[in-house]
């Protein structure tokens, strides 16, 4: 469904991502995983066309070429990015960020159906509908952020740390909603540095070390060998190449 | 923050009716003309309350839309020999596309980096006004701007003049009230909240920022070229940093997200430094005395403190109860 392959992004002279390709199969759950500063929102940030990329760079969504689009364009394609740090609306209420995230949509009616299933996945902030979303708790932000993604029907979702800065209990919580999100049919591109709970959910998991892929691989088999992993988030990856997974060429 | 809220159409419509029947009840015809300068100030701050308080973009030298608009609209009336009204459209299109270019650097800038970019636009603005001797004559002001002819009749009295400034501003309030509430409304809301989040959500970031910049220049580049065509009279000394700064404090003080607060405030801190006169030499010290109370004081609060103190005073026989925390 979606496919990115040599994809290079640059702030000024510094270069965060190197040739960076991987895909993302259609209703599946895929984790970008890695350390701070990996580059792991500028991936998700140049996919969405937030920032730039290198020319030769091809992003495919859905069979067609979206590196050049605007990101109001690839929104409306169904592309949806859920930013890291929640990234909510605090000054509107609840229900104002829900109908923020159906902006592109005409139809009305479906909007207002849509925000009753949407509410279904987090009922807790039905209650909240007309409180301001930065009177909410981190969690619940996070939830909001979500439930904003899915009010634009979204074909892919894609997820900045649904997990930063929340309890282990609220992580759950909003772990299993991302799953039944993901088994009613959306496909889920994920970024996280919480390694264990993203391979726990997620199918397959590309493992991103200072801008590269050195690691992919499906989540059982990543979650098998999650002490080797860890040596990654230490930023010491390339010792152990020989360690018995098959590192990226 | 401020009490004209339109959850509260009874006092809004009173307020309106007894607006509509003031010219009859002023003690002479100069506060009919205060009132006037009052409304065309009204209007720019509604563009104001559209860019800065539901889009959250700073302009710090609004001023120069108001000018351009003024300086426009004189030039093509007695330069140019155009009908007064055909030059007051003229006068707003060129105050419009000048909004449309100052939305550009507001694309990369924000926060004090635009504040300052506004600023220069409107220091440009004023010293072309001063130097185009040829187009604008200078710091000797233009004169014999002719007045207003709608509909086969001339505009003249200032009574006529508070008429069209009063139904023009009751359109632009109405038409303000719907964009807030329409999906540019809220695209604007949400670019003041978070441009980024603005952006995934599918929001035309660039397109909305040039919107609300047009129409910000559009409502200062329509007072001004009113402005113009009533006072007769240009000079570039009326347009300064100064007014720029007062156009924003009144946006400001009117709640800033609020039309019909800011309309409040714009003809209200028009209206007051006339009423102060008698103070002479301390007007401007009370007069920003007071614009600094009404913004550190939300008016609920000053309205609540009031109503404690009235009713401390009957039933404590003369006790006030300043200081007492309220529950």
């Amino acid at each position: 469904m979606l496919r990115v392959s040599n994809l290079k992004a640059y702030y000024g002279k510094a270069q965060a991502l190197f040739d960076l390709s991987f895909t993302v199969p259609a209703s599946s759950m895929v984790a970008l995983l890695g350390a701070n500063g990996a580059g792991k929102t500028t991936t998700l940030m140049a996919i969405s066309g937030l920032c730039r990329k290198s020319p030769d760079a091809r992003i495919d969504f859905d069979g067609g070429p979206i590196q050049d689009l605007r990101p109001e364009e690839i929104v409306a394609r169904g592309l949806i990015h859920v930013p890291q740090g929640r990234g909510i609306f605090p000054g509107l209420t609840v229900r104002e960020n829900l109908a923020m995230g159906a902006y592109l949509r005409k139809d009305r009616l479906a909007v207002e159906e849509d925000m009753g299933k949407v509410l279904e996945l987090f009922p807790q902030l039905k209650e909240r509908l007309h409180q301001a979303a930065g009177t909410l708790s981190g969690g619940e932000q996070q939830m909001l952020a979500i439930m904003r993604g899915m009010m634009a029907r979204p074909r892919l979702l894609m997820l900045d740390e649904p997990s930063m800065g929340l309890a282990p209990r609220i992580v759950e919580q909003v772990y299993q909603v991302l799953q039944e999100i993901n088994r009613a049919g959306t496909t889920i591109l994920l970024v996280e540095q919480n390694t264990h709970m993203a391979l726990t959910v997620s199918h397959y998991a590309y493992i991103l070390s200072v801008g590269r892929i050195v690691l992919e691989g499906s989540a059982p088999d990543l979650l098998a060998k999650e002490d080797m992993l860890k040596t990654y988030f230490r930023g010491q990856g390339e010792e152990v190449h020989g360690a018995g997974i098959q590192p990226m060429a | 923050m401020i009490a004209v809220r339109p959850e509260r159409p009874k006092a809004i419509a009173i307020l309106f009716a007894l607006l509509a029947i003031a010219p009859f009840f002023l003690p002479n015809r100069y506060y009919v003309y205060i009132f006037n300068r009052g409304f065309a100030n009204a209007l720019a701050v509604i563009g104001l309350v559209i860019l800065f308080g539901m889009g959250g973009q700073i302009s710090l030298g609004h001023i120069a839309f108001f000018t351009l608009g003024a300086y426009t609209s004189a030039i093509f009336a007695v330069r140019l020999g155009w009908p007064p009204a055909a030059a007051v459209l003229a006068g707003v299109a060129f105050a419009s596309i000048w909004g449309a270019f100052l939305s550009v650097p507001a694309f990369k800038l924000s926060g004090p980096f635009l504040s300052i970019c506004t600023v220069a636009f409107g220091e440009v603005v004023r010293l072309l006004t001063i130097n185009l001797v040829s187009l604008t004559n200078g710091p000797y002001g233009f004169y014999g701007i002719p007045s207003l002819r709608l509909f086969g009749r001339r505009i003249g009295s200032e009574k006529a003049w508070y008429y069209l400034l009063w139904t023009l501003l009751v359109i632009a309030i109405l038409a303000a009230a719907r964009l807030k509430r329409s999906y540019i409304g809220r695209a604007l809301a949400a670019i003041r909240e978070d441009e980024t989040a603005a952006e995934v959500m599918g929001i035309n970031v660039r397109a909305m920022k040039t919107l609300a910049f047009v129409c910000a220049a559009f409502c200062a580049g329509l007072a001004g070229a009113l402005y113009a065509h009533m006072s007769g009279f240009l000079s570039p000394e009326s347009f300064t940093g100064e007014q720029s700064f007062s156009l924003f404090s009144m946006t400001v003080v009117g709640g800033q997200e609020s039309v019909l607060g800011g309309v409040a405030a714009g003809v209200a801190l028009t209206l007051l430094p006339e009423l102060m006169r008698f103070l002479q030499e301390y007007y401007i010290m009370i007069f920003s005395l007071i614009v600094l109370l009404i913004v550190l004081l939300p008016f609920e609060s000053i309205m609540e403190r009031a109503k404690m103190w009235a009713a401390g005073l009957a039933r404590e026989g003369g006790k006030v109860p300043w200081g007492r925390c309220s529950k």
